[in-house]
C-alpha cells in the first residue's frame, strides 16, 4: 500500500543555488539517497526542502501544506517537524548533552516536568544515556551526530533531511549510525532524505536513489536497479569507483586505464539470483572466445534482494569484447569495464 | 588629608560602579534590538554589526572628553555633586563599550548555532535567551570586567577635568604641588580597585564554569 505523501517539491529552481526544476515526492518510511558529485546540488536541494534558500520557481508542500503561504506561527511549528541534520552539527559546547536538548525544549515552550523524562528517553534511545552529563565539546564525531539526532527527534519530526554526515566517521561508526537511522525509521515512521555517496547507506537503508547532476535529477532508481542496471554515466562512474575501492590492493595497483595489447579487461559483472547467469556467462565465453579469470566474487544484500558480483579479468581471442558485453546485457547481466590489468595477473 | 583621599577614592568607586549600572541598563536593550535585527537577517543594509565597533573607535578618548566637557561640573544648571555629573559621560562611554563587546561576542562563531536554532523555528529572542546567552555567559562576564576597568581609566580622565575622585586630587593636588606620595597613593589605590574587580569577576566566572 502506498504511504501518504509527506514532502513534495514541484519544479523547484534557483539559478543562484544551481537547482534546476526538481520534482520530488517523499512518503512515510521513504528513504531517499541523493547521489552526485560535489557540485551536483545535493546540499542545496536539502536546503531548499528545508526552505532555507529562496526559490525562483516551484513550491514545496509539507504535510499537505504549502510552506510558502503558511502564517509565521504555523511555519515555525512546521519547521520543527522538518528536521535538518547538519554535516558538522553545532552545540552549546559548554553545556552538557541534557542541557543542549533542554535548550530546544525551552524554544518549543515546554515545561521542565514534561521535557525532563522525554529527553532522558531520547538520550537512551540514541545510546547516549550514560553520557548525559558530558559536555558537548567532549564528544567524538559519532556521539555528536547521535546528539544531533536526539535533538531533532525531540520535536517529533515527520521528515529528516540529512547532509553527508558519514565522511567524518570510520567504518564501524558508519554501520552504527546506519543501524540507528534504521531503528528511527521503523519506530518513528519518518521520511528521510540523505545526501550521501556512502554505499552502505544505499545498500542497507535506501528505498530510492536519486542521481543529481548540475542541480537536476538525471536518474531515479531503486538501490537494486542502481546495482544491476544504472543508466546514467554518473551512476555508472559511482559504482565503478565503489567497485575499485573494494578491489584487493594488489589488483588495484595493477589497474591501467587503457588496453595495451598485452592486457586483460577487468570487468565487473552484476546479476541477481533470479537470472540464469552462470549459463549465460558460459555460453558467451565460449561463443566469443573469452578466457575468464575470476578475481573476486561475492554476494551483496541490497535492500531485501541479493545480488552477485563478479570481478573478472577477461582476455578475448578476437576483437569481440563489444559483442560479449552485448550478449550479457541481453541476458540481464550488467557489466562494465573497470580498467585493464596485466595478462599475467 | 587622609579623609580627603578616602573621600576621593569613594567618589571614584561610586563613579565607576554607578556608571556601569547605568551602562548595563542602556546597553542591554540596545544590544538586544541590534542582535534581533542581525538574527532576522535585516542587518545587510544597515551593517549593524560594525556600527558599535566604529562608534567605539570614535569614542575611545577624544569624543569622551567632548561629552565630558559638555557636562562640565560646577555649572549652576544642575545642582548635583561633581562625581554624580560624571555618570553621564561615563555611562555613555560604558554603554558603547558594552554594546560593542556583546555584539562581537554573541556573533563570533555562532552563525551555525543561530542557523540550527532557526531550523527549530526559534524566534530571535529565544535564540538570544536559550542559545547565545548560555553559550557566551562566561565571555560576557569577562567583558563586563573589562568595561569596568576601562571606566576606571575614564574616571581618572574625568577627575582631571574636575569631576572629582582620585583623578582630581592626582591632577590638582599632587601634580600642581609636586607631591609624589599623593601620585603614588592615587595610582596604587586605582590599581587595587582594578585588581579587585578583575579578581572578583574571575572568581564569578570560574564558579559558574564549575557548576
Amino acid at each position: 500500500m502506498r504511504q501518504a505523501v509527506i514532502l513534495q517539491a514541484q519544479g523547484i529552481a534557483s539559478s543562484q543555488h544551481n537547482l534546476n526544476k526538481i520534482d520530488l515526492q517523499l512518503a512515510q518510511n521513504d528513504v531517499v539517497v541523493l547521489i552526485g558529485k560535489n557540485t551536483s546540488g545535493k546540499e542545496h536541494l536539502l536546503q531548499a526542502l528545508k526552505c532555507n534558500i529562496t526559490l525562483e520557481h516551484g513550491s514545496i508542500n509539507f504535510d499537505d501544506k504549502s510552506l510558502d503561504s503558511l502564517p509565521k506561527n504555523e511555519y515555525q511549528l512546521t519547521q520543527r517537524q522538518l528536521a535538518y541534520l547538519n554535516q558538522n552539527p553545532k552545540f552549546i559546547d559548554n553545556l552538557d548533552l541534557f542541557q543542549n536538548i533542554e535548550a530546544i525544549a525551552k524554544i518549543c515552550g515546554h515545561s521542565r516536568a514534561t521535557y525532563t523524562p522525554y529527553i532522558e528517553d531520547i538520550l537512551t534511545y540514541v545510546g547516549l544515556s550514560g553520557k548525559r552529563h558530558y559536555l558537548a565539546a567532549n564528544l567524538n564525531p559519532l556521539q555528536r551526530l547521535k546528539l544531533d539526532l536526539a535533538r531533532n527527534l525531540y520535536t517529533k519530526p515527520k521528515a529528516l533531511l540529512i547532509e553527508d554526515v558519514t565522511n567524518q566517521l570510520d567504518i564501524k561508526s558508519i554501520v552504527e549510525y546506519i543501524e540507528l537511522l534504521q531503528r528511527i525509521r521503523q519506530d518513528y515512521k519518518l521520511a528521510i532524505v540523505i545526501s550521501s555517496n556512502e554505499i552502505e547507506i544505499i545498500k542497507s537503508l535506501a528505498t530510492r536513489a536519486i542521481v543529481l547532476k548540475n542541480g537536476a535529477i538525471i536518474e531515479e532508481l531503486t538501490p537494486f536497479e542502481l546495482y544491476v542496471s544504472p543508466q546514467s554515466t554518473i551512476a555508472r562512474e559511482f559504482l565503478s569507483y565503489i567497485c575499485k575501492s573494494e578491489l584487493p590492493v594488489s589488483l588495484r595497483k595493477q589497474l591501467k586505464p587503457a588496453n595495451n595489447g598485452d592486457t586483460r579487461v577487468l570487468m565487473r559483472i552484476v546479476f541477481s539470483k533470479v537470472t540464469n547467469a552462470e549459463q549465460a556467462l558460459a555460453h558467451a565465453s565460449q561463443r566469443y572466445e573469452a578466457n575468464i579469470n575470476i578475481n573476486l566474487a561475492y554476494q551483496e544484500a541490497v535492500g531485501a534482494k541479493d545480488i552477485n558480483i563478479i570481478v573478472a579479468a577477461i582476455k578475448f581471442a578476437k576483437d569481440t569484447q563489444a559483442e560479449f558485453a552485448k550478449s550479457l546485457n541481453e541476458a540481464a547481466i550488467f557489466n562494465e569495464v573497470i580498467g585493464y590489468v596485466s595478462d599475467f595477473s | 588629608m587622609l579623609a580627603t583621599f578616602l573621600n576621593s577614592y569613594w567618589q571614584s568607586i561610586c563613579m565607576v560602579l554607578g556608571s556601569i549600572i547605568i551602562s548595563i541598563m542602556l546597553a542591554l536593550p540596545i544590544s538586544y534590538a541590534l542582535l534581533c535585527l542581525v538574527i532576522n537577517n535585516k542587518s545587510n543594509r544597515l551593517n549593524l554589526t560594525k556600527l558599535p565597533g566604529q562608534a567605539l573607535d570614535l569614542f575611545k578618548y577624544i569624543p569622551f572628553l567632548f561629552i565630558a566637557l559638555l557636562f562640565v561640573p560646577n555649572n549652576d544648571t544642575l545642582a548635583l555633586p561633581n562625581y554624580v555629573m560624571a555618570f553621564i559621560p561615563l555611562s555613555i562611554a560604558g554603554a558603547i563599550l558594552l554594546v560593542n563587546y556583546i555584539m562581537r561576542e554573541m556573533l563570533s562563531g555562532t552563525k551555525e548555532l543561530i542557523t540550527t536554532a532557526n531550523n527549530f523555528g526559534a524566534t530571535p529572542g529565544q535564540i538570544i535567551k536559550f542559545i547565545l546567552l548560555p553559550h557566551k555567559a562566561y565571555d560576557l562576564i569577562h567583558h563586563l570586567s573589562k568595561t569596568i576597568i576601562h571606566l576606571a581609566t575614564f574616571s581618572t580622565i574625568a577627575g582631571a577635568m574636575g569631576y572629582g575622585g582620585l583623578g582630581q586630587i592626582a591632577a590638582y593636588r599632587a601634580l600642581e604641588n609636586f607631591n609624589l606620595n599623593y601620585i603614588l597613593a592615587c595610582a596604587l589605590a586605582m590599581l587595587v580597585f582594578i585588581k579587585a574587580v578583575a579578581y572578583t569577576f574571575d572568581l564569578v566566572s570560574h564558579t559558574l564554569q564549575r557548576r
